[in-house]
């Protein structure tokens, strides 16, 4: 207990003008304001400034708006179904746009894959040039049926209804072993550093680094049409099913494609 | 709700009104309070600290959008048609010059002290003051002494210099 001979502090006063002030305080100070002429003096300062201030805010003051509180809850409930409507189309969008794309030969994956592509590219530098962004996609696991190297670099990416993997710097010597698989991505290997890939929504672009790259081609059984050049030199053509190529497939399965056949211009 | 709505409007506008001196701008700001509220759909802790600060959420953004497009979010806050009547035109001159004075010494102080002013001359609790402000509620007391004092040593001087 504060003895009452110690005087209320500016704060304390307000406090207790303010009804701010814990009970217990609150009591000494009503004890201490009948005896302190002090204290009191200085509450009464402080409650005609209250008073002052009072007054001059109430100058600035103007008749409040009709608002009834109904109209406002009808918006509230208006704004609430606009954005239940919104957040039903969208997953109505969503929905459709998913079953869409995993539909067979549907455009969507192709249009989403473009979509990346071109979003990709506006974050590249001015001095880049317009082929397509270079696609760092991890190749998945070798299949089994092909010898690989752990080191081994490539590319995977998922078919649109139209591919062309273009070879488009010839090595003086190469392979190019071509497989058909059961997965729903293309996969290119090779070794590292033996080529550069770019790839688009329609085409993958290869660009051989060694006299003697060997590369390991992996066709999705269910992929449409893709088309398999070195230069304008077409080496393997496979329509849905239909797979046409000069080089026929060994006991494995895989069509072994020399390339380098072709002289550049 | 609706008691919420009887006994905060009519506050949340005086308070918007006084801070930006634009009847249209408090009323459409409190309006949309009181919305989002209903929106919200359950009531917040303390319904009226949750006001006050989407309020003044409200009213801040409001002003950075206008100074972001280069408006000048000062409206006319004291038009007065003087009618024929002298000394009814001399009184509302009078006033007219006093809600200036008023104004021009509110506009002197911090963003928080005239807040601070505000929402402890509506009544507002500390606790509730201490919410809508974000500050500590054991200082809201020191900090509004501090906020009248300014106020009133800037009228005064306001008042003498005239």
């Amino acid at each position: 207990m504060q003895p009452e001979s110690q005087h209320a502090t500016e704060v304390e006063l307000q406090a207790w003008m303010d009804r701010e002030m814990p009970p217990e305080r609150t009591h000494w100070l009503d004890v201490h304001l009948s005896q302190c002429g002090d204290c009191a003096a200085l509450l009464a300062v402080l409650q005609r400034d209250t008073s002052e201030l009072s007054a001059e805010l109430q100058l600035l003051d103007v008749a409040p708006p009709a608002v009834r509180a109904g109209a406002l809850a009808m918006r509230a409930r208006s704004r609430r179904q606009r954005r239940v409507r919104m957040l039903a189309a969208a997953s109505l969008f969503i929905g459709v746009a998913g079953i869409a794309s995993a539909a067979p030969s549907s455009p969507v994956r192709q249009w989403l894959h473009a979509l990346v592509e071109r979003f990709g590219r506006t974050s590249e530098s001015p001095s880049q040039s317009s082929t397509p962004a270079v696609r760092v996609d991890a190749p998945p696991p070798a299949p089994s049926a092909a010898p690989r190297s752990t080191d081994a670099s490539g590319v995977a990416l998922v078919p649109g209804p139209m591919l062309r993997i273009v070879f488009d710097s010839l090595p003086a010597s190469g392979l190019l072993t071509v497989r058909l698989s059961d997965d729903s991505g293309v996969i290119v290997r090779t070794s590292p550093g033996a080529a550069v890939f770019r790839s688009g929504a329609t085409e993958l672009r290869i660009t051989t680094a060694v006299s003697d790259a060997r590369f390991e081609l992996q066709l999705p059984t269910n992929a449409g049409r893709v088309v398999v050049l070195e230069g304008r030199r077409t080496l393997l053509t496979k329509s849905g099913a239909v797979v046409t190529s000069a080089w026929s497939a060994d006991s494995t399965g895989a069509r072994r494609i020399p390339l380098g056949q072709v002289r550049p211009r | 709700m609706t008691a919420l709505f009887e006994a905060q409007f009519q506050r949340i506008f005086r308070l918007l009104h006084r801070i930006a001196g634009d009847a249209d701008l408090a009323s459409d700001l409190a309006q949309e309070a009181f919305v989002r509220l209903y929106t919200r759909g359950s009531m917040p802790d303390a319904p009226t600290a949750w006001l006050l600060t989407v309020s003044l959420n409200l009213l801040r953004n409001t002003r950075s959008t206008a100074a972001r497009r280069g408006l000048l979010l000062t409206p006319d806050r004291a038009t007065h048609s003087l009618g024929d009547d002298a000394p009814a035109a001399d009184e509302a001159l009078l006033t007219a010059e006093r809600q200036s004075g008023v104004r021009r010494v509110l506009d002197e102080l911090t963003e928080r002290q005239v807040q601070l002013l505000l929402l402890s001359a509506e009544g507002y609790s500390y606790r509730d003051i201490a919410i809508a402000l974000s500050m500590n509620e054991s200082s809201v007391g020191g900090l509004l002494l501090r906020a009248k004092r300014e106020f009133r040593r800037r009228h005064i001087e306001a008042k003498h210099a005239t």
